[in-house]
């Protein structure tokens, strides 16, 4: 079944060399290092810097940003919030296949997941600290003054407890790799748990966002706007999470090839095919999901009146029709190029549905003139975070077993 | 047939017998076109509506017709008779506006033809369009077209019947001042106000509604009876939102609506709503 | 199931019920909140308005005089006489955070397109607002006495209520590096304090275009009158209705949407739009754990049979063999 069920155990430094290796961290010379070999990124990290001390102690968001009165969310929101949180979906829907319906072909692609879900909700809350005006108070609406009216506080505090429930579960990565045996045994015997709470907190704050934009229907285009928008948020959260992880887990075969285990490397067509049939099955129903509000709410003469008609259209037919075809024609012919194609456009297709509700086809009433464009340092700033996402997920995945097993530890998993 | 006889036998006779003739003839003729013409003259100088049929209001003894001037208002319309005549023949409203409605007329009362504010061959309606003039809107802004409550016999009274109330004594110039805070007082000319109302008031559909120049005086000094002086303005307007009457305006917006509005919809400003010291300088 | 993990199931479902348990605001069954009585608002007639801006003036006037240490937000920068001298050029200019409302010059087609008519643009202060539904730090409260006011000391600046408020009026200080919301308040703090009888747009205007009074006394006003002269004005108070209503009312002579009143808005107040949604919430806390969990449990199951047919088939093929062997 797999194309290479090959490879030998990826080396994994015993516990004291794993200090050694945290402790270059804190010596310059590793970035020096760092930026020698890799001076395009370095160049992104300057320049993210550079534009996050202009955001805290310069000129604030006015100076970093192009939002205004009438455009109060950029593509922090858009971007970093909305499609961070769908696209780190991957936590959820892996650990729901692995781990709830026990699917045996699964279980080595849970930590990858996990990690990707880990670093990617990590970063969306960092990517929150430029966004939100006072951000050393980004804990005020779970401890000091909740407003539980609002879809924002159960975004927010379902997002709190859903990274926590995430560091947890990826935790034992970490601890496994320094030795600390007793906190890697002690969170084992939670998973089943973790698992249910993170899934359930997941259906919660996917659909939350989606719930964010019902406060405005004379903002939202009537094509979008509809009560099932929640729905529709969380329905598309998990071919975003599992498209999410196929992508990564191509781009990281090209690099991490040698992090990966024979028994990985073994699983991971069976995981390709498994959810490209289970994206193919939930895009099909998502694909008629769309039209039920047009048909329910007699919008069908938007579908023929100007330019958001045809975002419309591109965005049902070309990311939503066609990834469901290519994932159904790639899982019945065993071919991993076209389910790989299909990963990568779903991805850029929940890119453009986030896009859509919260960016194109929102704020409708403005004039021409109005409309928001980000900034240059705005585009920084999210590229400078999916950058920092990638050389997270590269350390990590570098020293510790996250293609692999742990040797020490092979009778947990 | 012997005087026939008798003159046949004559040439003069027969002459004289048809001159004579055709001179009755002619007369007769000439006399019966006098009548025909005389008879359409006759509808021109005044009609009396058929209105006796109101019975005024309980308590009140009947309205008289109406005096109605058509040839004035065939002036007013420039011949165009179907401006009231809508159907384009000339017969009279209740042949088809019966008291009780009638298909014919589209189901319209009689009462309501006359009336009806909004319909622009009516009476009321009509006289209200002429209202919204700019010589006329300075007043009539904030009046409500049709008879008011008490007031039919505005038309249902013979013109001549009550005398036209004396004008009060006026002042040329008024001193409105009794605000000043940010802005001294302003000098207001009476006179060339009145005059220039005046004006705009002489013509006939005017005169036929204005009991007199008096009634010019309700234009800004309303709820004061017709004839008599005007109290002070601040009389009733005092502080601003009073519980008792919420809608009057306090005495600030007072003067400066009916200063304002009255400009405004008269066409008139000789200084601009917005230029402040135009009407009153600053305090230092 | 074994104990350890029908307990950590148990926990699961607790833990996240516990913690959801803050969440959502499903509508009290039978209830509904007609709005407190005797609450204040503010009548603009559009047919009184000369675009004077002198309610600007007075706005700036109260809210930079008096000046409050604790509460740097409702604090406007003064501004000199001469900036509110015209009226702002363009109809599409709106608030900025250095002022809490605006007068525009509009040019409706309904008068021929060459007549100004002037809307003051402010804080509508709804009945059921939509901005403290939204803030998820409860920075906004209706009062009693009808304004909506903002608290700056929880504001985290998310700026959701600028996406929910249907007037897009809040808003932001954008330039600063501490920043809060910047909105109308109806002089709350003054009018309270008893420092002002009524709010400063208000006692500014000579028109009296703004009048100031109990809602529902306004709206009794304002069809008063409408009705006083048929034909002149529209016969709508916007506001009334408007996403539940209002307690900031308009009356005009010109058609609402050609002196920039959104007439799209509906009538649902802003709360109701979310509330529904938001509480299926803790249901989803409550069923998903026992739904994952029975599958789980079904899955387990599942196996463990499977895995018993196989031994069961493996030993009667070796004792098959045996069988054959021993013969």
């Amino acid at each position: 079944m797999s194309q290479h069920d090959h490879g030998a155990q990826p080396v994994i430094l015993p516990p004291t060399e794993a200090w050694g290796v945290l402790r270059s961290l804190l010596n310059p010379i590793t970035y020096l290092k760092f930026v020698k070999e890799h001076p395009i990124l370095s160049i992104i990290f300057v320049a993210g810097l550079v534009v996050t001390v202009n955001r805290f102690l310069i000129g604030g968001l006015a100076g970093t940003t192009h939002l205004d009165n009438n455009n109060p969310w950029g593509i922090w929101i858009s971007f970093d919030l909305l499609c961070g949180v769908a696209l780190a979906a991957g936590g959820y829907t892996t650990t729901a296949a692995a781990l709830i319906f026990n699917i045996k072909g699964f279980r080595t692609a849970v930590k990858p997941a996990i990690l990707t879900a880990f670093l990617g909700y990590s970063f969306v809350v960092y990517a929150l600290l430029y966004d939100v005006g006072q951000p050393w108070r980004l804990p005020y609406p779970v401890f000091v003054s909740p407003g539980t009216s609002s879809v924002l506080f159960e975004v927010g505090l379902c997002v709190m407890l859903y990274v926590t429930v995430l560091a947890i579960e990826w935790l034992p990565n970490f601890t496994d790799w320094v030795g600390m045996k007793k906190i890697s045994h002690l969170i084992h015997k939670a998973t089943i748990a973790l698992t249910i709470m993170g899934i359930v907190l997941s259906t919660m704050h996917q659909s939350s966002l989606g719930m964010l934009y019902l406060i405005a229907p004379s903002k939202l285009h009537p094509l979008w706007y509809s009560p099932q928008l929640p729905l529709q948020f969380f329905v598309s959260s998990m071919v975003a999470g599992m498209s999410m992880v196929i992508f990564e887990g191509t781009i990281s075969h090209h690099y991490l090839h040698s992090r990966m285990s024979p028994e990985y490397n073994r699983d991971h067509d069976g995981v390709l095919f498994g959810f490209a049939k289970a994206c193919s099955i939930i895009l099909f129903g998502y694909f008629f999901m769309k039209w039920v509000p047009i048909a329910g709410e007699n919008k069908w003469a938007y579908l023929t009146d100007g330019k958001f008609a045809v975002m419309w259209w591109v965005e049902m037919f070309g990311f939503v029709a066609l990834p469901c075809l290519l994932y159904a024609v790639g899982y019945r012919n065993k071919s991993t190029g076209i389910i790989k194609a299909a990963a990568a456009i779903s991805v850029l297709g929940i890119v453009v549905n986030r896009f859509n509700v919260s960016w194109f086809a929102f704020n409708i009433q403005l004039r021409p003139g109005q409309h928001y464009f980000p900034s240059v340092q705005e585009v920084i700033v999210s590229v400078f975070v999916v950058t920092l996402i990638i050389l997270c997920f590269r350390f990590i995945s570098k020293y510790m077993a996250i293609f692999s097993d742990h040797p020490a530890y092979k009778d947990h998993h | 047939m012997r005087m026939v006889k008798r003159f046949s036998r004559s040439r003069w006779g027969r002459v004289c017998f048809l001159t004579l003739a055709l001179s009755l003839a002619s007369a007769l003729l000439a006399g019966l076109g006098v009548g025909v013409v005389d008879q359409a003259k006759a509808q021109s100088p005044q009609i009396l509506m058929s209105g006796t049929a109101i019975g005024g209001k309980p308590g009140q003894s009947p309205l008289s017709k109406v005096q109605f001037n058509h040839q004035k208002h065939e002036a007013a319309v420039n011949g165009n008779c179907d401006a009231c005549h809508h159907t384009g023949s000339q017969e009279p409203c209740s042949s088809c506006h019966t008291s009780q409605g009638s298909p014919e007329g589209g189901n319209v009362q009689l009462s309501q033809a006359m009336h009806d504010a909004k319909a622009k061959a009516s009476c009321v309606g009509c006289h209200y369009q002429e209202t919204r003039k700019p010589e006329c809107l300075g007043c009539h802004r904030n009046i409500a077209p049709g008879p008011k409550k008490d007031n039919c016999s505005v038309c249902h009274q013979d013109p001549k019947a009550a005398p036209a109330p004396a004008v009060p004594a006026q002042p040329d110039t008024v001193e409105i001042g009794s605000l000043s805070k940010r802005y001294g007082a302003c000098t207001f000319d009476h006179a060339a106000h009145v005059e220039a109302l005046k004006a705009a008031a002489k013509g006939d559909l005017a005169k036929a509604f204005h009991s007199g120049d008096a009634a010019l005086c309700q234009g800004c000094h309303h709820h004061t009876p017709v004839g008599e002086t005007p109290s002070k303005c601040g009389t009733c307007h005092g502080k601003a939102f009073q519980k008792e009457d919420p809608s009057r305006p306090g005495l600030m917006a007072a003067y400066h609506i009916q200063c304002n509005q009255c400009h405004k919809a008269m066409g008139v400003e000789p200084v601009a709503a917005t230029d402040c010291t135009g009407c009153h300088a600053p305090k230092k | 199931m074994k104990r350890r993990n029908f307990l950590g199931l148990a926990g699961a479902a607790t833990a996240t019920v516990t913690a959801t348990a803050l969440t959502g605001n499903a509508k009290a069954s039978g209830h509904s909140f007609e709005g407190y009585p005797n609450s204040y608002g503010v009548l603009f007639d559009a047919s009184r308005c000369i675009g004077c801006r002198q309610c600007e003036m007075g706005c700036n006037k109260i809210n930079s005089e008096n000046k409050s240490e604790a509460k740097p937000w409702i604090n406007l920068p003064a501004k000199d006489a001469s900036v509110f001298a015209t009226p702002p050029a363009e109809d599409t200019v709106r608030t900025d955070s250095t002022m809490f409302t605006l007068v525009n010059k509009f040019e409706p087609q309904a008068l021929g397109g060459k007549s100004p008519v002037y809307k003051k643009f402010q804080c509508m202060h709804c009945k059921e607002p939509a901005c403290a539904s939204a803030c998820f730090v409860k920075a906004f409260t209706k009062t009693p006495e009808g304004a909506v006011t903002y608290n700056g000391s929880v504001c985290v600046g998310c700026r959701y209520c600028m996406v929910a408020c249907p007037w897009s009026v809040p808003t932001y200080q954008f330039d600063k590096l501490i920043p809060y919301v910047k909105k109308c308040h109806m002089c709350h703090p003054y009018i309270t304090s008893g420092k002002a009888q009524v709010p400063g747009c208000v006692g500014a205007c000579p028109m009296e275009a703004l009048v100031w009074g109990k809602r529902e006394d306004l709206v009794k006003q304002a069809w008063e009158r409408i009705g006083a002269v048929p034909g002149k004005y529209l016969p709508h108070v916007y506001g009334e209705h408007e996403m539940g209503g209002t307690n900031w009312l308009y009356i005009s002579h010109v058609p609402f949407a050609q002196i920039g009143l959104a007439e799209d808005l509906g009538e649902t107040p802003a709360p109701e739009l979310t509330s529904g949604a938001l509480g299926l919430v803790p249901l989803v806390a409550c069923l998903w754990p026992v739904l994952l969990g029975g599958i789980w449990q079904i899955t387990k199951w599942k196996d463990r049979k499977a895995g018993e047919a196989t031994q069961q088939a493996v030993a009667e093929a070796v004792a098959l063999e045996r069988a054959k062997a021993g013969k």
